[in-house]
Order: C-alpha cells, then structure tokens, then sequence
C-alpha cells in the first residue's frame, strides 16, 4: 500500500467510527436504556431537545442519544451481516452458475422471479411469521436475505461475464489452470472494487429495509408492553397512546417504530429525526467504506495487501478494540459485588430479628421491631348448620358450599330457631316505585316499579325470631327482549329479613360454587369483597351464611322445599350480567306466572346455626430499619408463617440484611411487613413511621415459593428496569411482557402508599430454591442505589 | 435472447409468483394476528362495540377484508392502486434515465478535475445511500418548516393524501431520488472505465475532439451499463413503494399490499403483490432491451 486513496482513508475513518460506536456505544451512552424519565417540571412526554436530554426523549421519555449510541450495535450487526450474506450468496451462486452451465439458467430464473417481488413486503411477512423467541436478529438476516441476493448475483456474473471475455482467463485457461485457481488467483481481484460496492449497497439496503420495518412497527424484540398511560402526564401530539411495545435489544427501528406517525412531523419531529438521522450516517459511512475499498483496489490486488504490513496492523488495532469492549466491565459493575455478597450470606440466613440486629441499619424507633396491639373480630371455628339430622359444616363442605359473610351488617351467634323459607325473600312494599334510570342499553324502568304486582314473600310468613332462608332474586326484565334491572341485592335482602326480626339468614346463591375463594384470583369473589370493603364492627349479631343450591337441597328437600327447582324453571338467562366463568345471572320476566304465587312456608322445624365470632387481641410485630439519610427505596418484604408468603421470602431478607453490614452508600428502607391481622393499619403506621407515603420504587417481595420469578407492576417503565436487573445478577425470571391489570393487581399493605410505584415479585412453577435469586437482586438493586443509578433517584 | 423471449418472460415470472403466492400466502398469514395498518403489529385494536351484539372475548376490528373496507370489488381497487402507483414509477423512470445519464457522463468525464468530480460523485453516493423513506420524512418536513406561508398558514405543497395535482410532486420525488442516484453512479464508473480502454487512449492521440470521443465513442459503452443501473434504481423505488406510499398516505398498490398483510386478506395480497411484480417485471424489461444493440457493436 504504498499511495492510499483518499476515499479510502475517509472509509478507514469511517469504519473505526462505526466500529467504535457499535462496541461501545452502550457505554459512552449517557443513560442506560432502562432510565425513563415520566414526569419533568410539568413538561408532557416526550421531551423537545434540551428539555431534559440534549437530543430529547422519544415517546416513552428515554434519552434519545443513548438509545442510539446503545441500538447501534444490534441496527449494524443487521445491517452489515445481511448485506454480506446477500453478496456471498449472490457471488457464490454466480460463480457455481458459471461453471456448470444448466444451473445458470435455473439461478438466472430464479433470480429474475425472486427480485421481482418487493424486499420490504417479504420480509415484513417472514418477519410476522417466523419471529418467536430468541432468534431474533436471525429471523431479521434471513427474512432479508430470501430476496436480497438477486442484486448480487447480477452484478457478479455480468462481472464474470466481462472477465471471462479477457485476455488474460483464456491465456490462464491455454496454461491448464483449475476452475477453482483461476477464479481465486486471476478473477477474484478484479472483482473487489465490485464487490465492495455491491455489498456498501446490500448492507445499506438491509439498513434501509430494517429502518422501514422499524417505519411499519416491526422491529426486533419488539417483546415489552409497555404501558405508559398510568403517569400523570399525557402525550405530546398522540392523544390515543397508551400502550407501546419496546425491543428488549435497544434498536433504531423500535425507536422509529414508536415516532411514526403523521401528528409527529408537527409536533414532535425530533422522535423521528434522531433515529433517522442515525440510519442516514450509518448508511453513509457504509457507502463510503465501499466506496474507498472500491477506489483503494481498483488497480491493485486486494488480496497481496491483505498480507502487507499495514492490513495487519489494521487487524491488530480491530482485534485490540473488540478485546478492549470485551475486558471493559458493564456499568455499575460494583454493583454485582453487593449481589454477591447477598447470595453468599444465603447460606448465614437464620432469624429475621437477627438479621436486622446484624445488618447494621439503624432503626426508626428504639428498635427495629415494630409492635401493634390490635382488637380484631375474628372467626373462631368453622360454621354449622344442623337441621333434622342434616348437618352442613364449613370444613367438611368447604367454603364453596357454605361461606360466613362477615360484615358490617352480621355478627356472630350460636342459635337455636324455627326455620323459615322466604322465597326470594322479597316484599314490594320494601320498594316504592322508584323513577326510570338510563342505563347502558336504554332506559330502565325502576326495580320497585317492576316489581309492584309481586307476591309478598313476607305477607304468609312470619319471620320474628326465626332463622330466614331466601334464594338469590333473579334479574327482571319489563320484557323478553328490553334490557334488565338488577333483582334485590344480597345486602338489601339481608337488611329487609334483619328488618322483619330474623336471627340468623341463609342466603342461597347457585354462583357461589363458580366464585373463587381467593381474593386474587379470577374471578372475583362479591362476598369476600364485601368483608374487605365493609368489615365487621361487632362479634355478636345476626349471622348470615351463604349456601349453595346443593348444600341448601340437602337441608330443605326433607321438609319439600326445593330452591333448585325454583331456579331451574326460570328459563332466561342473562348473558351480559354473566362474567366471564362465572354462571350468567338469571333472568325473569316481570309479568311472569312465577312471581304471582310466593313459594314462602314456615317450615316448622328448628334449626341449630353456630357462627363463633370473638374479638381477638394481636400483636403484628413488623420490622423496620433504614439505610442513609434519605431512603428512596423501600423493600417491602411480607412475612412468613402468614397466609401468602413464603420462607423463601424471609430467607432472602434476611441474606440481604446481612450482607449490608459494612457497606456504605446505599439509601433505602427496608421493612418486613406482617400482615396477619389489619394489613392496612399496620401499613399505614409504618408509612407513618418512614414519614412518607409516596415511593418511586418500592420492591415488594410477596409469595416466592417456586422455581421461576415473575415481575408485577402496573408502572411499564419498571418493567424493563427490573427485567435488566435479573438478566444482570443472573436471577431466575421470566421475562416480563406487560404490566399487570389495573383491576387485580394488588400486594399486601399497597393502601397505605397510595401513588407509590411498586413492583410485586412472586414466584411461578414448583420447587425451586429462589432465595438466592431474590437475595441477589436484592443486593444488587442496594449496590445500584449505593452507586448512583440514576432510575432509582428520581 | 431476443426481445421476444425476453417479453415472454414477464407472464412467465407473473404466473410462477402467482402460483406461490396464492398456495403460500394464507398458510403464511395463518401464523401472525392481524392488526391495524396504522398502529403496527401489536397495538392494540379497538373492539367492535355495539349494544346487542355480543362478540366473543378478543373480538378485533382488525382484518376486516379489503372488499370490505374500499367497498368497492378486488379487481377495482387493485387496478385502481396499481395506476396510482405506475404514475409515480412511470415518472421516476423517466426522470432517472435522463438525469441519471447526464450527471454520470459529467462525472466521469471530468473525473480528471478531481474536486468537481469528486462532488458530484459524492452527492450522488449521498443520495443513492439515504433510504428514500427519510427522504420522504425529509421532504415532508421541509415542507412543513419552510414550505409554510407566514401570513396564511398554508403550505406550498401538500405533505400527504392522493391527487394527480400538486399531491404528487413529493411522493414522485422520494421515489425518483434513489434511482437517478444509482444511474449516475453507475454511469459514471463505466463512463470513467471506458476511457480508460485502449481505444480512447488511440482517439486521443489522433487528436479527435473530447466531445465527439465521449459521444461516439464511450457512451454508447456506458448507456448498457445506465440501462441497468436504471433497473437496480428503479428496484429500489419498487421496494420503498409499500413504505413510500404508507408515509404519503398515496393509496397505491403498495398501500394496498400492506393493507392486505396487515388484515391478512391473502386474496387482495396475492393480487397486488402481483401487480408490484408485472410493473417490477415490466419496467426491468424496458431496462433490458437496451443492452443487446448497445454492448458490443
């Protein structure tokens, strides 16, 4: 290499550049990608250049610059393997074509049909179809492949063509030269400068495909839901975003993906133009590498420079920058020490008071321990009925059989009483004729209206000092085909019998084995909501009991009673009322036969109802301690030996707690939460006692037992946060793909930190060990913290 | 192969593709959920929502059929589309092939004057690099920033929608950009090649004009190589039609086509994809037939 193009020089240039910035560029990035910034001074996302970051935000309130200086990578890698697979593919099967003859004109065709159709469009079907999972960036290099090596492949054998044509191919093929040699030695240097344009070219063209992808919102690892509606802050521009999907590898066409859209060339241009403008140097330097190779080679052997002295020091100083990016460690490196420490201290992990005692933390008060007497109501023993021999027990017929409700309205008794059945247990008088409400579907008239021509469930029978039973009213409909009003509700029928002088009341509810028991499951259970909602005020009163028609059938058909018949000859059934698994709501005419003749009996037997309810006197004993002068994460741990919570969980802690012992730096409040008896009172004299109630991140470590972790959040930018931080300490977590629902999503003690964005960690699968796990991350979000992260100092 | 062959190639092409495509694409399009144009794979499609009508859980408003949604039948619509688009390929051919060539003759002609050459060479490598779908952006941009009375408020070209009027100027330039790009670089290499062949350096010395050497004697060497410099250009403008004409909101066929893959009607996809191929097919031919009297004579 003795006179070096200037072109050539300017692509060297180039391509360290892009070298540099592909193996760097993660971490010349101001920010890391998990760092969103949702609210700024009132300013609404995404952020105009200068608001926040110099180059502003994209969509979600993400540095722009780093986005791109850490998606340069992934975007390049793209770029330039599918540019050199399509022309090593195309010059492959050029040179096969050229050497045995029939299949140049199977290639030829071939290649005439497949550059025919668009590249966009088949790649933008390969890429719906066949992107699952891990391969990704695979998916992506073939998809642009498939079609992309016709452009190759004509230019390489006119190339050929023109050679074979030369002087020179026919001298060396009179000498007896081999194929192979021939086109090694004699054909191959003339072909570079071609070459290297024609892969420049292919390598932009898959940029450029990738960028169009990005255009048309399809773009690698597009994995993350992120739903950015629950900040405070609405969008610039978009009135209608809520929810957007982000590419768990940083990428510029995710970035465009996100800024697409007409509105945004008014008002938020720079979403679109930072990527863009990144494509377009990329594209740039790339053209230009060709371009030089090309010049640099047009007259000289490409292949006798390779072994000069300059080319190796080129390769030397590539190899010396790969090595560099490879030795240089991750950010906030010091950090994985911490999580260390805490997965090593696992083994120490004993008491949750010693741990505290160890950790070095200073506590609140004059202890860590946090004592709350309380006086609740409580359920002593399991509820019983007995009736003629027939008994129904809460614990040999389980709870969705018979289940003690619990609330404001009942109480607890032991009771022996006449039985009495009451139909629906419905008197009209109760409902005066109330005015029409608009409802969703047009206008209803009132139930009291409905029900005016009603028999009177109470006018045969009465009810004084006697123990009620009433079915579930169905739903009226003032005819077959207009909409529906809600019968009489579970509330309103207990309050009318306790009204008339009920002393205990069964209420029957044919849904009741269809609801789940649990209040996190689905679906939804009314009557644990209610204890929730409305919680007993006093340990003596009225009991009410839900049956099922079963459980009902088996006390009532001796005395000729049977609500399973009544129910069963109503023929309508509501089919919006119905959630979903949950059995539709009945549904009656209000005119119908079935409401004239009240099927109300005394039925002249005593019944036994017990329901023990007592106050209970309990000491919740939480712990709490802080770390630094002002906390900003809180560790929410629930204890064990309660309902939902795991030894796991207090293991963790505790080899959390003792691994901080000696450090410095890291400022957050941790609390080991009992939640046994009044989770919210408890919670709130602790958010009293940290003096503050709104949290930017509170880690909430709920029920852990089992093999995989799982992040739940409502808050999407956390999503990615915590994602990242398993993938770094090597944690044991599936990957987040969406926040949890609004509506279900709850972890024990959230009410006394409203607005506090916290994520619950649970665990899925059977029989893991993820104390570990959970102490690491544990240990490395306090080791972020102690280092400045800044997601966590907001 | 003669011109006839050559021509008898485009409905060969068209039948083989339509043949794949109509086997392959509803088993391709079984495997993705449908989803909107305008919101991308994955955004979220508003359910249908109608008093009495009850949907299964899931219901989309996505992947309504095109015949549904132009109401109009699949033949009208695609040949609709396919006219709007060939009026932009048609242009940009036009376009590229005049302006292609005569930027390329310069270059390489005055590839001894190394700076004005240098330039040119590098303004085109500039243009040929830009993805057209950022000159789109670009112009649509320019257009809003500068393009916009101060007094009325109005812009003097609108930024997006369909028209044979001022509506098409920014479309037909994004699609032109690259393919005049290609020609010339493409030219202008072969054009600085061919002076450098024997024959030149001969003409040269016989003392022939510059003009009537470049004229008579290397163009007709380079315009082969600007034939196919147009078709690679012009493949470029097919393949940033679709994105082209999403970002203009130009309902031609490459609207049409992601149309169709977005609601995963195979039937209006099989037949626009086709008609991209015929005009892609079509367009590669009026490239080709330069080339036999050219190369070689």
């Amino acid at each position: 290499m003795r006179r070096i193009d200037p072109w050539f020089a300017i692509g060297l240039i180039a391509f360290f550049l892009l070298l540099f910035v592909a193996l760097f560029g993660e971490r010349i990035a101001p920010y890391e990608a998990i760092f969103f910034v949702v609210e700024h001074e009132g300013q609404r996302r995404p952020y105009a250049p200068g608001e926040v970051f110099a180059l502003g935000s994209d969509v979600l309130g993400r540095d722009l610059l780093s986005l791109v200086l850490a998606g340069a990578r992934a975007t390049l890698i793209i770029g330039i393997v599918a540019g050199l697979a399509r022309v090593s593919a195309g010059l492959a099967l050029a040179v096969v074509a050229w050497w045995w003859r029939p299949l140049r004109l199977l290639v030829d065709s071939l290649a005439e049909i497949v550059s025919a159709v668009p590249a966009t469009l088949v790649a933008l079907l390969i890429v719906l179809i066949f992107i699952r999972g891990d391969a990704q960036i695979v998916t992506f290099v073939a998809a642009l492949l498939v079609t992309g090596w016709a452009g190759p492949y004509r230019v390489a054998r006119a190339e050929m063509d023109r050679l074979r044509h030369g002087l020179f191919t026919e001298s060396a093929l009179a000498l007896g030269v081999r194929r192979l040699p021939l086109f090694a030695r004699h054909h191959l240097p003339h072909l570079v400068p071609v070459l290297a344009v024609t892969t420049a070219q292919q390598s932009v063209a898959s940029l450029v495909a990738v960028a169009e992808l990005g255009v048309l919102g399809v773009f690698v690892g597009a994995t993350k839901f992120v739903n950015v509606r629950e900040a405070v802050t609405a969008f610039r521009g978009q009135a209608d975003v809520g929810a957007l999907w982000i590419s768990e590898i940083p990428e510029w066409g995710g970035l465009l993906a996100n800024g697409r859209g007409i509105e945004n060339l008014w008002t938020t241009r720079w979403v679109i133009l930072v990527p863009g403008v990144a494509f377009a140097l990329a594209a740039v330097g790339l053209s230009v590498i060709g371009l030089g190779v090309a010049r640099q080679f047009q007259r000289r052997n490409a292949l006798y420079a390779l072994r000069s002295r300059p080319a190796a020091w080129l390769g030397l100083a590539c190899a010396a920058l790969v090595l560099a990016a490879a030795m240089l460690p991750e950010r906030y490196a010091g950090a994985l020490e911490w999580a260390d420490d805490a997965r090593k201290q696992v083994a120490r992990a004993g008491s949750i008071d010693g741990a505290f005692a160890e950790s070095g933390l200073h506590a609140l008060g004059r202890t860590y321990a946090v004592e709350r007497r309380v006086l609740s109501i409580e359920q002593t023993s399991p509820a019983k009925l007995r009736t003629a021999g027939v008994e129904i027990n809460e614990e040999a017929d389980t709870p969705s059989n018979i289940l003690p409700v619990l609330y404001h309205a009942s109480g607890g008794a032991v009771i022996d009483a006449p039985l009495v059945y009451a139909g629906w247990g419905l008197s009209p008088a109760d409902h005066p004729p109330a005015p029409s409400r608009v409802g969703t579907f047009g206008t209803l008239p009132g139930l009291g209206t409905l029900v005016k021509d009603w028999a009177d469930d109470y006018a045969t029978v009465d009810v004084s000092g006697k123990i009620v039973v009433t079915l579930r009213m169905p739903n009226v409909q003032l005819s077959r085909t207009s909409a529906t009003s809600p019968g009489q509700d579970f509330e309103t029928t207990v309050k009318n019998a306790m009204k008339r002088g009920a002393v205990a009341i069964l209420y029957i509810d044919p849904a009741l084995p269809s609801l789940s028991t649990t209040l996190t499951g689905q679906p939804f259970n009314p009557y644990l909501r209610l204890e929730k909602v409305l919680p007993i005020e006093r340990p003596d009163g009225v009991p009410v009991i839900v049956l099922s028609l079963p459980a009902a059938e088996r006390m009532l058909r001796p005395f000729g009673v049977s609500p399973t018949e009544t129910w069963n000859a109503i023929t309508g059934v509501d089919t919006f009322s119905g959630a979903p698994g949950v059995r539709g709501q009945k549904l009656v005419a209000h005119d119908d036969p079935i409401t004239r003749r009240s099927p109300a009996r005394d039925l002249g037997v005593r019944s036994h109802v017990e329901l023990p309810v007592q106050r209970v006197l309990a000491t919740p004993t939480s712990f709490v301690a802080v770390s630094g002068a002002s906390p900003r994460v809180l560790v929410w741990a629930v204890l064990p030996e309660t309902r939902g919570s795991s030894p796991t969980t207090s293991d963790a802690l505790a080899a959390f707690l003792l691994s901080l012992a000696g450090k410095q730096g890291a400022n957050l409040a941790v609390v080991a939460f009992d939640r046994s008896v009044d989770t919210v009172g408890n919670a709130r004299a602790i958010a009293d006692l940290l003096g503050r109630t709104r949290w930017d991140t509170i880690v909430v470590l709920d029920d852990l037992e089992g093999e995989t972790l799982r992040f739940e959040t409502i808050y999407g930018d956390l999503i990615p946060m915590f994602d990242h931080y398993a993938a770094r300490t090597g944690a044991r977590a599936s990957i987040t793909r969406a926040i949890a629902n609004p509506e279900l999503w709850s972890w024990p003690g959230m009410e006394a930190f409203q607005g506090s964005r916290a994520t619950v960690l649970r665990a899925t699968g059977a029989g893991g060990d993820l104390r570990a796990d959970v102490a690491a991350l544990l240990g490395y979000i306090a080791g972020r913290d102690a280092l400045g992260a800044p997601e966590l100092r907001r | 192969m003669s011109i006839a062959a050559r021509a008898a190639r485009i409905p060969l092409v068209a039948l083989v593709l339509w043949l794949a495509l109509s086997t392959l694409a509803p088993i391709a399009m079984s495997r993705y959920e449908p989803y909107s144009v305008t919101g991308g794979p994955g955004a979220l499609c508003t359910p249908v929502v109608a008093p009495g009508l009850a949907l299964p859980p899931g219901s989309r408003t996505c992947g309504v059929p095109l015949t549904a949604l132009y109401r109009t039948p699949l033949q009208a619509t695609v040949i609709d589309a396919g006219l709007r688009s060939g009026a932009l390929l048609v242009g940009a051919a036009a376009i590229a092939l005049t302006l292609g060539v005569v930027i390329g003759a310069m270059v390489g002609a005055v590839r001894r004057r190394a700076v004005a050459s240098g330039a040119v060479l590098a303004a085109t490598g500039l243009l040929a690099a830009v993805p057209s779908f950022f000159v789109a952006y670009f112009l649509q941009v320019a257009v809003i920033v500068f393009g916009a009375n101060p007094s009325t408020g109005s812009r003097f070209l609108p930024v997006y929608g369909f028209g044979y009027d001022e509506h098409i100027v920014l479309p037909l330039l994004a699609v032109t950009i690259p393919a005049v790009a290609v020609t010339a670089q493409l030219t202008a290499a072969r054009v600085s090649d061919v002076l450098d062949s024997e024959f030149v350096t001969t003409a040269n010395a016989k003392g022939l004009l510059q003009s009537w050497i470049l004229r008579v004697h290397v163009l007709p060497h380079a315009l082969p190589v600007a034939l196919e410099g147009l078709g690679s250009g012009l493949r470029i403008s097919v393949a940033s039609l679709p994105i082209v004409e999403y970002i203009f909101q130009w309902n031609g066929i490459g609207y049409v086509t992601l149309q169709a893959i977005a609601s995963r009607d195979a039937a209006a996809f099989t037949a626009s994809a086709l008609v991209l191929v015929t005009l892609f097919a079509v367009l590669s031919f009026v490239a080709d037939l330069g080339r036999p009297r050219h190369a070689y004579r």
